[in-house]
């Protein structure tokens, strides 16, 4: 079960060789028997969860036809969700219930999805390793002492535990991709604008976008047809056409033009990454793409820029949590030290510390040197992506310069922490679509991803390179310790 | 050093954060490492080059201004840490008097 997509499961229920209740207990039972483990879901809801099923059980005897009807989905905890809990992984947040869907949600109920439950994350996606949720740690499914990545961690670590058969996570700097890279699955932020925000919990709200994390090249176009498109609910939401995304699954990729930037190529890469980029390239070559080599110059300025921006808009956008409205309130003498209590007790570390550096950037006196800099060095790194792709039709570099690292190993170290996300944060500053596929595993078995970034709205194209890859490749999906299928 | 303890309990001041004496220490040494890798950005010559807020290029959004229905306000306040019938209750703003 575990190796079918999405496609090929709704196959099985046409033909009656399964129903969506029987697979969402399949979901069910594997959570109960593994997430003790790993840590990944926040919150279920299983009767919900089969009440859906039924009722896609339903729609499928009637000949109904969707694509995703009767598929089950866990999400990450940043989704509003009716009547269900939300928590972004804070203690803020905790006892909160929306009163309204995320649009992302309503569009999949639109496709009569089943929801298995709420994921972990970082605290208010602000994290590269799932580390900063406030309640509890997510393991790596191929090695329970390391990070899953972040912020969408509980997300891959799921999916590729085989706990859902898909999810959506969100990504800022990298928050989608470098997980999915880190746990061997594929994830893919599309283009700024191309899905609605509403109803996502926002972090940096310039460069917040939410994407699938699948276990195939097909589930992702088949989740992301679901899911973009422009709404008038988002006034940052795109009003272009969406194509059927699956439709260029299968089509070959030859003369298409690959870049490569130089400034991804660095020290510090771990040699088995280096090793199966070169194996990657010379995969894209012998599927008849063009290796061109490109440039993006201002890439180490990247990491500074983002966190500037990143930290700015947080600060603005997390003001909102303040005792009154919802959540946590702790007790003060007057309401500003109410509001100042609650956030105290409210926030976790990391949140703080973000508030605390995007405050400052924005603060009179500073707001030029370092809000208005960065909103510059901004431009010239899209100028960069801008003019490399003159020159290629998709880039490809590593997703993460390391494989997973052991959980503790950064937590204390926000620099360090920050630089892990190099090679993503560039692509949100532009407002580009890309996303990670696996590529293989270093010499201790963890997964290797590679990123393919296209141009602005051509996730299409991304999909053509990443399908031809995934099959020429085959990489190994589930780590065996999760592999048993009863 | 590019940042002091009294600047940090300031800016967490401003952002309504009450810190306790510890992280004060601890914020004080990550946020001035952190700003010193920064300054990287001052070493880039970015005059006469416009900032980027979006990097898509968004336009003011504009649609007729229609009634419809909303939210109650049961619905709005239903997750208020306390209520008094559909207002949220906070504690005392102005000072009235000794």
């Amino acid at each position: 079960m575990l190796e079918m997509n999405i496609m090929q499961t709704r196959e099985l229920f046409k033909r009656k060789e399964i129903t969506a209740v029987e697979l969402t207990r399949f979901y069910l039972n594997r959570i109960k028997r593994y997430d003790g483990e790993l840590q990944t879901y926040l919150r279920l809801t299983e009767e919900q969860a089969i009440e859906m099923a039924q009722d896609a059980d339903r729609r499928i005897a009637k000949g109904e036809d969707r694509q995703l009807l009767g598929i089950p989905f866990g999400m990450k905890d940043i989704f509003c969700t009716k009547g269900i809990e939300t928590t972004c992984a804070s203690q803020i947040l905790k006892g909160f219930v929306p009163p309204y869907d995320a649009t992302v949600v309503k569009k999949l109920k639109e496709e009569h999805f089943v929801h298995l439950g709420k994921l972990n994350m970082d605290e208010f996606a602000m994290g590269s390793s799932t580390e900063n949720s406030s309640f509890q740690t997510t393991k790596n499914p191929w090695d329970l002492t390391r990070i899953p990545g972040g912020s969408s961690g509980g997300s891959a670590s799921a999916v590729a535990a085989g706990l859902c058969a898909a999810s959506l996570g969100t990504d800022t700097g990298g928050s989608i991709r470098q997980p999915a890279g880190l746990c061997g699955v594929v994830g893919m932020k599309p283009t700024y604008g191309r899905v609605s925000r509403y109803g996502l919990i926002a972090f940096a709200s310039s460069l917040d976008q939410i994407g699938p994390i699948t276990r195939s090249v097909t589930d992702c176009a088949v989740v992301l047809n679901a899911i973009a498109g422009y709404d008038p609910m988002d006034s940052t939401s795109i009003p272009q056409p969406v194509p059927n995304y699956v439709e260029y699954l299968g089509r070959d990729i030859k003369g298409m033009k690959v870049g490569i930037p130089k400034e991804y190529f660095i020290e510090g890469m771990e040699q088995d990454v280096k090793k199966a980029m070169e194996d990657a390239i010379l995969l894209f070559e012998k599927n008849g793409a063009v290796v061109v080599d490109i440039t993006l110059p201002h890439t180490e300025y990247a990491v500074a820029t983002y966190y500037i921006i990143c930290t700015a808009e947080a600060s603005s956008n997390l003001a909102r949590y303040d005792g009154v409205k919802y959540g946590l309130r702790a007790e003060g003498k007057d309401i500003i030290d109410m509001y100042k209590k609650t956030r105290l007790k409210g926030f976790g570390r990391e949140v703080k510390r973000r508030i605390i550096l995007g405050t400052y950037v924005l603060s009179s006196g500073y707001y030029e040197a370092y809000y208005r800099k960065a909103g510059k060095v901004r431009t010239l790194i899209r100028r960069d992506f801008d003019e490399a792709f003159q020159e290629c039709d998709i880039m490809v570099t590593p997703v993460s310069p390391t494989t997973a690292f052991r959980i503790g190993e950064k937590v204390e170290d926000p620099l360090t922490m920050y630089l892990s996300d190099i090679f993503t944060i560039p692509i949100n500053l532009a407002g580009l679509p890309a996303m990670s596929i696996p590529c293989g595993f270093d010499s201790a078995g963890l997964p290797i991803g590679l990123q393919i970034i296209g141009r602005p709205l051509d996730e299409a194209r991304m999909l053509q390179a990443a399908y031809v890859f995934e099959t020429e490749k085959n990489v190994k999906k589930i780590p065996d310790r999760f592999k048993t299928d009863d | 050093m590019k940042i002091t303890r009294e600047v940090v309990e300031y800016v967490a001041h401003l952002g309504r954060l009450e810190l306790e004496p510890q992280e004060v220490e601890l914020y004080t040494l990550q946020i001035d490492r952190i700003l010193q890798y920064m300054d990287a950005l001052n070493s880039l010559d970015t005059e006469g080059i416009e900032p980027t807020s979006h990097a898509i290029p968004v336009v003011c959004v504009l649609r007729e201004d229609q009634v419809k229905s909303s939210f109650s306000t049961d619905e709005s306040t239903q997750n208020a840490p306390e209520r008094k019938g559909y207002f949220f209750k906070v504690p005392p703003i102005i000072e009235v008097g000794e």
